[in-house]
């Protein structure tokens, strides 16, 4: 049975939370990178007056994040979605001046998700640097579903980050639940942790099924949200694999402040230090990103365990 | 947040009470420029002396369920929609009202955030609006004109109230801006707007005061651009320094046409009020000041230069700067 896909999960729940949620309204910057929107009327030009939309689409992404907060303020529950990327971005810390600063915890706790749709990249990683959101960055469609709506259900401003490129995938059928809290082992292994988040799941986990066929068994574990950062679930297995990668697509600042954390909980127990892939940012397609992202972290870990020489040096 | 003074209903606002208001408003930033000079306050002080007009003309439209946003110069507004004076000398930079709370973040900064309230307070027919204070540097910035561009296409009930005090820091309003107002700006959304003398308290109530009503009737977004002048510095950073950087002609010409001295001569001068009224209407707001500043800073925080800094604004008829 065909299960569905990571585009049709957020499709879907965007269509629950339209129909169910009393105070979910849908804020849209941009042209909307051709993400899913729930299925009801925008407002526009011909909406007659006296009546309510749910939906409301402008430019401009740091005013729409703006209004989001004032909207949360007011009580309601907003969801933006700010394309493209670099629009959200500066939208993104625009707010955190916001957040920061603001000197009543209704601010800090305004019930807000801003949905950035993206494809990997630079933007990813620099969302996670700002603090003050919860960031989730969901690689399966059961993710996907399941942390959008956890994202509404929090009283606190929320990141959810989509890769584009994971639209059209759908899970294995086996796949457990794993509910939104937490970091999930993807595949086990002995031999090397591998941390991956988003697309690069699906990398090292191309990595892993490579490794095993040179006898190397690679952890993978995808730790959904990146704040909070399930240290415990990565700290756990770095006992037992005593070497551990942070897999990142791009020039971000979140792969070294991750490795530098998995450094700090497992000093004693790593053979090895906490090094960063770098996968070159720019793959269009999910095949693409997963063939570079595997390519680099085989490359990594076979110098890591000393069968070749070390890469960054070639 | 302690209690809120209990105010007269909008609309309603007496002379009397306007001018109440403004001595208040003028007592509390003297006040809190003395205790800044003798650092009993901490951090950058942003004062809207001379301003006191505007101050209040904005402030006092509102009806106690509607939200002010400020800018860091806009302690005055929310003094005069009854913020306690001792609540007023607690804290830094002035933060627009709970529950908003918010300190702002770029000049344009919370307009956009007030914008959002706006809608959400449209959305629920609450019949609430926003008011959100901002300067005349803020209309140069991009948020300013998303702010504008959203509040027009949503219809949301808000009232922009532009303090163009002609000067973004020391820098001149024209040196920064390619047309003469930030009223003209306001046409490119369709947002109904209108420029009034902010030495006027009653010209400035009245001009708010109609955008407030057309806003909380669901006509859409409005703006007031009120022409006042800082007769203090921009902004106090070091004791030690000597910050005013404008022309002492200009300053003067500006200290002539001080607010709260036109208003009382106008009250006077038709018969609206005794002198006499006026002076003890006055000292009652100067007793509340120090008070604040006793229950705040104990007795020697009064009796220091408190009392001094109050002196010309508690008997007006004294010549003073």
């Amino acid at each position: 049975m065909r299960t569905r896909s990571y585009a049709e999960s957020i499709q879907q729940t965007l269509d629950e939370l339209a129909a169910a949620h009393p105070a979910i309204l849908f804020l849209h910057a941009g042209d909307g990178a051709g993400a899913p929107a729930p299925r009801i009327a925008p407002a526009g030009r011909s909406l007659p007056d006296g009546a309510i939309s749910r939906q409301y689409h402008a430019d401009g992404a740091t005013g729409i994040a703006s209004a989001a907060l004032g909207l949360a303020l007011a009580g309601w529950h907003p969801l933006a979605t700010l394309t493209p990327p670099a629009s959200a971005l500066v939208a993104l810390q625009h707010l955190w001046i916001h957040l920061a600063n603001a000197t009543s915890p209704a601010v800090s706790h305004a019930p807000l998700v801003l949905r950035v749709p993206l494809a990997g990249g630079p933007a990813l990683g620099q969302f996670t640097g700002l603090g003050t959101f919860r960031v989730a960055a969901p690689y399966t469609a059961r993710d996907a579903a399941e942390l959008l709506r956890d994202a509404v259900a929090r009283a606190v401003p929320v990141l959810y980050l989509e890769d584009c490129r994971l639209y059209p995938r759908s899970d294995d059928s086996a796949l457990p639940l794993s509910g939104p809290e937490g970091a999930v082992i993807r595949r086990p292994g002995r031999d090397v942790t591998l941390v991956a988040f988003s697309a690069m799941v699906g990398a090292a986990l191309r990595a892993a099924e490579a490794l095993a066929e040179r006898g190397i068994e690679a952890e993978v574990i995808d730790p959904r949200t990146l704040a909070p950062f399930d240290q415990e679930t990565v700290t756990r297995s770095v006992w037992r694999t005593h070497r551990a990668l942070v897999v990142d697509e791009g020039e971000t600042p979140l792969g070294p402040s991750l490795a530098a954390g998995i450094t700090s909980a497992a000093f004693d127990e790593l053979d090895a230090p906490v090094e960063v892939v770098r996968v070159p940012a720019g793959a269009a397609s999910l095949s693409e990103a997963i063939a570079r992202g595997a390519e680099a972290v085989v490359r990594q870990v076979r110098w890591l365990l000393g069968e070749k020489a070390d890469p960054s040096r070639r | 947040m302690g209690a809120r003074v209990d105010l007269p209903p909008p609309g309603d606002i007496s002379l009397l009470e306007i001018y109440r208001r403004m001595v208040l408003v003028r007592a509390l930033e003297r006040v809190r420029h003395q205790l800044w000079l003798e650092r009993r306050l901490s951090g950058e002080l942003h004062l809207a002396l001379g301003q006191e007009a505007t101050s209040v003309g904005l402030a006092s439209s509102l009806r106690p369920e509607d939200w002010l946003w400020v800018s860091r110069r806009g302690l005055a507004l929310r003094v005069a929609r009854g913020l306690p004076p001792e609540e007023a000398l607690a804290g830094e930079a002035p933060a627009s009202e709970p529950p908003a709370g918010l300190s702002q973040a770029t000049p344009a900064g919370d307009l956009a955030v007030a914008v959002g309230a706006a809608l959400g307070m449209r959305l629920r027919e609450e019949r609430r609006i926003c008011l959100a204070e901002f300067g005349d540097g803020a209309a140069g910035e991009g948020l300013f004109h998303e702010s504008l561009n959203l509040a027009a296409l949503w219809r949301a009930p808000i009232v922009f109230a532009c303090v163009n005090n002609q000067y973004a820091g020391d820098r001149p309003y024209e040196m920064a801006h390619p047309v003469e107002s930030v009223t003209a700006r306001a046409a490119a959304y369709g947002i109904a707007a209108e420029r009034v003398d902010g030495q006027d308290a009653q010209a400035v109530l009245a001009a708010t005061q109609s955008a407030v009503d057309r806003a909380r009737e669901g006509a859409g977004p409005g703006l007031v651009e009120c022409v006042t002048y800082r007769t203090s510095p921009h902004v106090f950073r070091d004791p030690a320094a000597a910050e005013e950087r404008r022309s002492r002609e200009e300053v003067d010409f500006w200290r002539n046409r001080d607010p709260l001295r036109r208003f009382r001569a106008v009250l006077v001068r038709r018969h609206q009020a005794h002198a006499e009224t006026l002076d003890v209407i006055a000292a009652a707001a100067c007793a509340e000041v120090e008070q604040a500043v006793r229950r705040r800073f104990g007795p020697a925080g009064a009796s220091s230069g408190a009392g001094r800094a109050l002196l010309p604004v508690a008997a007006p008829t004294l010549p003073w700067r």
